[in-house]
């Protein structure tokens, strides 16, 4: 069953690819294996760009790439630890997996042989190693993207870019600028001249229109379909949600503040670079009303992500006085056990206080609308409000959640989303025409 | 959520309502506890000599403050000792702190001259303030009369120097841009910052009171049952505890040493390659504000020295592209008022700044570079010393919840290298020059059509010790003393 779903996976990937996809890979691991297993990580995590391992750097479809040795649910009596693999990638999942298999297949071994039914070593081919991994992927309930399209080479070539700009502006004689219009096709000369920037004159690759245009379909057709139950369903859903009002009631929140220690064990590895990876597990609330709203609100939010909030704005709707978060590189929902657990990750700028901040003050109620589905947040009202802007019910919550990350790789670890784009702008101000005005505005992002 | 309207003016210590400026000499007073049982005695005949907030100040003021490690040697409940902020527990000297801080190279903890990992454990911290040195000289005097043989010994005595026209060593006017409480209104009259973006909910400074949020900072709290005689107050929001954070507050204590030779050195070198070379431009374009205190959002161009602190400013409407006051300067970032995200240049732009505000109390110390505090005159004598005279200052904020507040500040606006949209900028007064496994050491002076930017910028402040302290009140003087 997994592998005719899985050929089915492939076979979309190929009519109508997602630029960027998230690789989710879930095993369990041996038990007498997680020690080594730990010491394989940690040897990876001590340079995930370049090990001996996985060097994560040779892959340039990768964004962000992390492990997680994740322990099994509370009321399993067995051991239940699983390794999670999660990747930010440019591309299909198939071919990464692919590539993984030609390039490190000792350093899959040497990880998945941890894991229970591992190939022996005499099965072990290209095949057989890829074939294991795709088989023990897990679906992602939603996905968020900061913008759609823009791969991890682009990243690393407009960031070399904008730096080779910069050296080139502090060594011109501010006094020999006549106008910013001069200016600009100065630059554009410079990079014209160099052999290795000249690559940045070119249009970038786009989505083509076909692929956009089947984006706008979709759309329209889930909006539609959207607005049917709305209509529809609507007693149904005010109902749900009296309901689910009643229910808030007797909610019962976290009050556990977490153990400082662990926090500290936590935090050990936080703040090296720009930006931060961010994992947390819990418990969905149990009863098929909370699974059955988790469920849908996942779908929900998955079709606004990849349609909506797709250009570096996290649920912004300046119409409706909603203020966005444009800090997160990638985030995603991944629903585990049989819809028991829920695991968030994603990787943000800043530090995590300041990614707490940004969750209570700007989105809230988007946080809310999912993680109040979680056993033990803190208490919402009306699904929305409450919950995130209780500051430290909410922070503790979080501590309480949050799991380490064995590994973590990222590509650009000096660079935030808001450097991202602006590099982006840089490089697609090097074309066309400006008027003095637009020159103006475009030399404003050195 | 909200507490008794009627604030309980003796119950918070004096430093929380104001600084004392009548007061020209300062000196805190470091010290370990040795036997937390004979110390006991001791701190309760110290405490009838702190300064609260309804007294008038006078002739002297002394204030208490302590760290986890002192408080522990009082009273070693861990339900007691728990209860206190994450912040407070964990200090300033971890390895995430060192990164959050930018405490690192010559600025590591293992390089303190206190409040370190080699330097004995601070555990109490008294802030002694009088009207002039002979009487600060008699005040310590007495405060430490007998303090050897009660179970304390003394670690450093760190003095303050008054600077003329209320400027830091550098040469710059300092302490304007203070958030305002208008439950301390008396205290803050003559400070220009009584406008509405400037008003800060009193619980971001005072633990019990509501806060930015309108609820309450999580503080510490006593089990009813070890507080069989209430001396606490009961917490308003759990009938089985007592409120042993109620009117505190927590006080970060940094002490930052300057170079002013090495600063405006290399205000000349940076400015060499220039047209038009102008030191006290450039450090003014670093700080925020020429050296008067005019900030440069009023007066881009030049310096208006009349005497007057001007606080009532903003950037959204002036300044949104730091032409006149740069992105990345020291005033900007460790209070951008209502330039930044969400809506900038609105109310709830500047709400969101003021969930991240420092009430600073701190003073400098060592011999002013030359006395008139003047950056010409520093300029024109800048090889005059020998090897530089240790000076700098004893930065001092009060804040409730030291993550969100202090922490924050340094290390999501101060020390971002990408503060502002920028790259390698760290903040130019202040900032760490080498974080995330790289250089930061830009400067960007926005411009038209070019920006300037200056790159290698050394670092210019060192830290040379400092410490998380709580500011208990009253009653929990009274009742971690009994």
């Amino acid at each position: 069953m997994n592998l005719i779903t899985n050929k089915a996976k492939v076979l979309l990937e190929r009519f109508h690819p997602m630029p960027q996809n998230a690789v989710s890979i879930q095993i369990p691991i041996v038990p007498s294996k997680e020690k080594a297993l730990r010491s394989t990580l940690d040897e990876i995590n001590s340079n995930a760009a370049d090990n001996r391992i996985i060097p994560f750097a040779q892959f340039d479809s990768v964004h962000f790439a992390r492990f997680i040795i994740l322990e099994g649910i509370d009321d399993e009596k067995n051991y239940g630890t699983t390794l999670v693999f999660m990747a930010n990638i440019d591309g299909p999942i198939s071919t990464f997996v692919d590539q993984l298999a030609n390039k490190c297949p000792k350093g899959i071994d040497k990880i998945f042989k941890s894991c229970t039914a591992y190939p022996a070593a005499a099965h072990r081919s290209r095949s057989s190693r890829r074939e294991f991994l795709l088989a023990h992927s897990l679906d992602t309930q939603a996905f968020y993207v900061n913008t759609i399209g823009r791969t991890a080479l682009q990243i690393r070539q407009q960031s070399e870019l904008q730096e080779s700009l910069q050296v080139f502006l502090n060594s011109l004689d501010q006094d020999t600028i006549e106008s910013a219009k001069l200016l600009r096709e100065t630059v554009i000369e410079f990079v014209t001249e160099q052999p290795e920037l000249s690559w940045a004159i070119a249009k970038q690759a786009q989505p083509s229109l076909l692929w956009r245009s089947i984006e706008n379909v979709r759309f329209t057709a889930l909006l539609a379909f959207g607005l049917l139950i709305l209509l529809w369903a609507w007693p149904v859903l005010v109902s749900w949600a009296l309901t689910l009002r009643v229910k808030e009631f007797s909610d019962e929140e976290d009050t556990k503040r977490p153990d400082l220690n662990y926090l500290k064990q936590l935090r050990a590895s936080e703040d090296i670079a720009a930006h931060n990876p961010f994992a947390a597990i819990g418990y969905l609330k149990s009863g098929w009303l909370r699974k059955t709203t988790a469920s849908s609100l996942l779908v929900a939010a998955q079709v606004v992500l990849r349609h909506v909030f797709n250009k570096g704005d996290l649920a912004g709707v300046p119409a409706l006085g909603l203020d966005g978060v444009d800090t997160i590189h990638f985030a995603r929902w991944t629903m585990l056990d049989d819809r028991k657990r829920l695991l968030f990750t994603s990787n943000y700028d800043g530090s995590l206080e300041s990614y707490m901040v940004d969750f209570i003050d700007k989105v809230s109620w988007g946080l809310n609308l999912i993680f109040s589905n979680g056993k033990g947040y803190p208490k919402t009202k009306w699904i929305v409000k409450d919950g995130a802007r209780k500051e430290q019910r909410f922070k503790d919550y979080l501590g309480n959640h949050q799991i380490e990350n064995q590994v973590w790789y990222t590509a650009y670890p000096h660079l935030t989303a808001n450097n991202i784009s602006n590099n982006e702008a840089i490089q697609n101000g090097l074309r066309g025409h400006m008027s003095e005005r637009s020159a103006r505005s475009w030399l404003k992002r050195f | 959520m909200t507490s008794n309207s009627m604030l309980d003016l003796n119950d918070i210590q004096g430093i929380i309502a104001r600084g004392y400026s009548s007061l020209a000499a300062a000196s805190y007073l470091l010290l370990s506890i040795t036997d937390g049982q004979t110390a006991k005695p001791w701190l309760r005949d110290t405490l009838g000599q702190v300064t609260f907030a309804d007294m008038t100040s006078g002739m002297q003021a002394v204030n208490i403050a302590m760290t986890h490690s002192g408080i522990s040697k009082l009273n070693n409940d861990s339900v007691i000792l728990d209860s206190f902020s994450n912040e407070f527990r964990t200090g300033m000297t971890t390895t995430h702190k060192q990164h959050i801080l930018g405490d690192e190279n010559e600025s590591a903890p293992s390089t303190w001259d206190w409040g370190g990992p080699n330097t004995k454990t601070v555990d109490v911290l008294l802030l002694c303030y009088a009207i002039d040195q002979t009487h600060l000289d008699q005040l310590v005097e007495s405060l430490l009369v007998g303090s050897n043989e009660n179970g304390l010994s003394l670690i450093k005595q760190l003095g303050t120097e008054k600077l003329e026209n209320a400027k830091e060593h550098f040469g710059f006017r300092d302490g304007i841009g203070q958030p305002f409480y208008k439950e301390f209104a008396s205290e803050n009259k003559k400070h220009p910052n009584n406008n509405v973006n400037n008003t800060v909910a009193l619980g971001e400074i005072l633990l019990g009171h509501e806060n930015g949020y309108k609820r309450l900072t999580q503080r510490p709290m006593v089990p009813k049952k070890l507080d069989p005689r209430n001396v606490l107050s009961q917490s308003c929001d759990n009938d089985a505890l007592n409120d042993l954070g109620l009117n505190g507050s927590y006080l970060v204590f940094r002490q930052l040493s300057q170079d002013v030779s090495q600063f405006w050195k290399s205000m000349q070198e940076l400015e060499q390659k220039t047209t038009s070379p102008d030191p006290i431009r450039l450090a003014s374009k670093m700080v925020g504000r020429w050296p008067s205190g005019t900030p440069l959002v009023a007066s881009p161009d030049h310096d208006i020295d009349d005497g007057e602190d001007k606080n009532n400013f903003e950037y959204h409407k002036e300044d949104s592209e730091g032409l006149k006051c740069p992105l990345g300067s020291h005033i900007r970032r460790t209070n951008p008022r209502d330039s930044l995200e969400p809506e900038p240049g609105t109310k709830k732009s500047s709400d969101f700044s003021n969930r991240h505000r420092l009430l600073r109390r701190g003073r400098p110390y060592g011999k002013p570079f030359d006395s008139s505090m003047d950056p010409k005159v520093f300029l024109a004598n800048l090889d005059k010393e020998d090897k530089p005279e240790s000076r700098g200052l004893h930065f001092i904020c009060l804040n409730a919840n030291i993550g969100r507040q202090f922490e924050f500040v340094q290390h999501t606006w101060a020390n971002n290298p990408n503060f502002n949209g920028l790259y390698k900028d760290s903040d130019p007064i202040i900032g760490n020059r080498f974080s995330n496994n790289l250089k930061q050491d830009q400067f960007t002076v926005q411009q038209c059509p070019a920006r300037t930017q200056y790159r290698g910028l050394p670092s210019f402040v060192q830290m040379k010790g400092g410490g998380y302290f709580f500011v208990p009140s009253k009653r929990a003087l009274t009742f971690l003393f009994s």
